[in-house]
């Protein structure tokens, strides 16, 4: 008999008085090309396929920092459910605020956001109970492409910059996080991706 | 752009890290402390992980050996792949 791939809950959804939800992302993250990961070489945790704990890059490759400013780093963040006719999915996206205009900007990083492909791994306000909500991952399954990208002279928001949303398409799992062993174990992860 | 020696012969490729409980008590090693000492123990304990490292050690005997073949430093970033050779002069 063919598996059916079940879909079943296993934990209780209730309110934690000590653990209460906190909107919002950090302002720094880290953007990859697609192309530099070694997925042979991650490690998803054989507990949780939510949860990699190992993101490996190529030999030689390097993550980049993405900073946002303001008080509310990475506006606009948000994951939506695509709804399938054998499954459903998940859409991710993200604008991505470049407040900066020339010819190097254009080259180094408005062009290759506007036809790359990347993994971008984001840090939550919201850390979750061990810390393992902290360091979500977009764009592990299916990539990240832009999806609009707008250049307003004259906008408030960016002052003459950009503005880039990246979208991950039909993600097959709501959220994937990077957490190994301990929030400073996972730390340390994360700053070597750009190091 | 920067010339400098780099401080360890090997470099652990982005995104990992050595952190395992049974080697040298769970201590947190990148490559902002690696030494050479402790990535050959790592790598002798855990051989299958060694295509963690990337090995710059054969560029300084390289370096050792013709004078000429240095890492550079690009941007304040160590680059192991801008090392530059310069040809030796004919004579």
């Amino acid at each position: 008999m063919p598996q059916l791939c079940e879909s079943l809950i296993t934990a209780a959804i209730e309110f934690d008085c000590e653990e209460i939800s906190v909107k919002g992302m950090e302002s720094d993250g880290v953007i990859i090309n697609r192309d530099d990961i070694d997925f042979a070489a991650c490690v998803i945790d054989n507990n949780n396929g939510n949860i990699i704990k190992t993101l490996a890059l190529k030999s030689g490759k390097t993550g980049y920092a993405v900073a946002q400013l303001g008080n509310t780093p990475f506006t606009g963040l948000v994951s939506n459910l695509n709804v399938g006719t054998y499954r459903n999915t998940w859409t991710h996206e993200i604008p991505i605020a470049v407040l900066a205009n020339d010819p190097k900007v254009a080259r180094d990083i408005i062009d290759p956001l506007s036809n790359g492909n990347f993994v971008l791994v984001l840090r939550n306000k919201n850390k979750g109970e061990d810390g393992d909500g902290e360091f979500q991952i977009f764009g592990y399954h299916q990539g990240c492409r832009a999806s609009a990208g707008t250049n307003e002279k004259y906008s408030e928001d960016t002052e003459g910059g950009w503005l880039i949303t990246l979208q991950e398409q039909n993600a097959p799992k709501a959220g994937m996080f990077l957490w190994n062993t301990d929030a400073a174990t996972t730390r340390s992860q994360y700053d070597s991706l750009t190091s | 752009m920067e010339k400098i020696e780099p401080k360890c012969s090997y470099r652990m490729r982005a995104g990992f890290i050595v952190s395992c409980p049974t080697f040298h008590g769970g201590k947190i090693f990148t490559n902002d402390n690696l030494t050479d000492e402790i990535a050959e123990e790592y790598i002798a304990l855990f051989p299958n992980q060694s295509a963690m490292f990337d090995k710059v050690a054969e560029k300084r005997a390289e370096t050792a050996q013709e004078g000429e073949t240095t890492a550079q430093v690009v941007n304040g970033t160590p680059t192991e792949k801008k090392a530059v050779k310069r040809k030796k002069s004919k004579k």
